[in-house]
């Protein structure tokens, strides 16, 4: 993947990321104040990962957070004891789901097309996420509240290079359309 | 008699904002988890007012749904797609099988419930 196409997916991640983020009322900040990978407090994690596959991209996006980052951004009240874990890991697995769609919204614009898949959770202590030798993906990070936050993005052309560009207007995030 | 909604997406947080926020408005929620469950809920509770269904849902999206249901005879009831997709192309797809609004997540509740008022059938007299 080239630098100009690598760069692209890398500005409409991070817009998606924090876009996602402030709709949820959180602020952000950006990569460059973000904390370190390798700096990161030991401490129980949640991430997910989600798939995508289309006619010119394939990949898949991480998103990789404190467990009580993600607990404290929950949209509804606190499961109790017995749910909670549950309640966590779905939640957990919407935000990754979420920022996939708002990726997928922004390169629609552009004519890319693909399918998310289903989201899969997992937790465990100090997760660091790391590419596969010779992979040309996005990553990004962010801090909230003095807190780390991690999104991956592994994606590769099926075809070779890029598809055509043409622009598509989509639905943006928070509208409605009747028909 | 409190009006019926039915609410289906494969995210349990998703499902219990939308129940929050429709119950607090008076409304009765019905719950599905997939296309599956959904189309089965909407068949047996054919006087629900409206079915607000994802697309990305695991068993049957909500699309092959409405294509399931369209297929089998409309039922009649109004459909919100409540999504993160906001293509066109699937918005139009929507249409075709008789869906009568498309909403991208995240959903504002104001919003929601100015939609669900206006898409809802009015209760039986």
């Amino acid at each position: 993947m080239d630098t100009e196409h690598q760069d692209y997916f890398r500005g409409s991640l991070s817009q998606s990321v924090v876009e996602f983020f402030r709709d949820y009322g959180v602020d952000c900040l950006s990569e460059e104040f973000a904390i370190p990978q390798a700096d990161q407090p030991e401490g129980s994690q949640m991430g997910s990962v989600v798939g995508f596959k289309g006619q010119n991209l394939r990949g898949g996006l991480a998103f990789v957070a404190p467990a009580s980052l993600v607990a404290k951004m929950l949209p509804v009240p606190k499961a109790e004891e017995n749910r909670a874990e549950l309640q966590l890991r779905d939640w957990t697995g919407e935000i990754a789901n979420q920022l996939a769609g708002r990726f997928k919204n922004k390169l629609s614009a552009r004519s890319y097309d693909f399918e998310v898949g289903t989201a899969v959770c997992f937790r465990g202590m100090s997760i660091r996420l790391s590419f596969m030798p010779n992979n040309d993906g996005v990553s990004l990070s962010y801090s909230i509240d003095s807190a780390g936050i991690r999104v991956f993005l592994d994606c590769s052309f099926v075809t070779d290079g890029a598809p055509e560009e043409h622009e598509m207007r989509i639905v943006p995030e928070g509208d409605v359309v009747i028909f | 008699m409190s009006q019926k909604i039915i609410v289906i997406d494969d995210s349990d947080t998703v499902r219990e904002q939308l129940s929050i926020v429709l119950s607090g408005a008076g409304y009765e929620i019905i719950e599905a988890e997939d296309g599956l469950q959904g189309a089965n809920a909407i068949r047996e509770n054919p006087n629900a007012a409206l079915a607000i269904c994802d697309v990305n849902m695991p068993k049957l999206s909500g699309l092959d749904m409405l294509e399931l249901l369209k297929g089998q005879g409309n039922s009649g009831m109004p459909v919100l797609m409540l999504t993160t997709e906001g293509r066109p192309d699937l918005i139009e797809r929507a249409r075709a099988f008789g869906a009568k609004g498309w909403m991208v997540k995240p959903f504002k509740p104001t919003m929601l419930l100015v939609t669900v008022k206006k898409l809802a059938r009015p209760a039986a007299a």
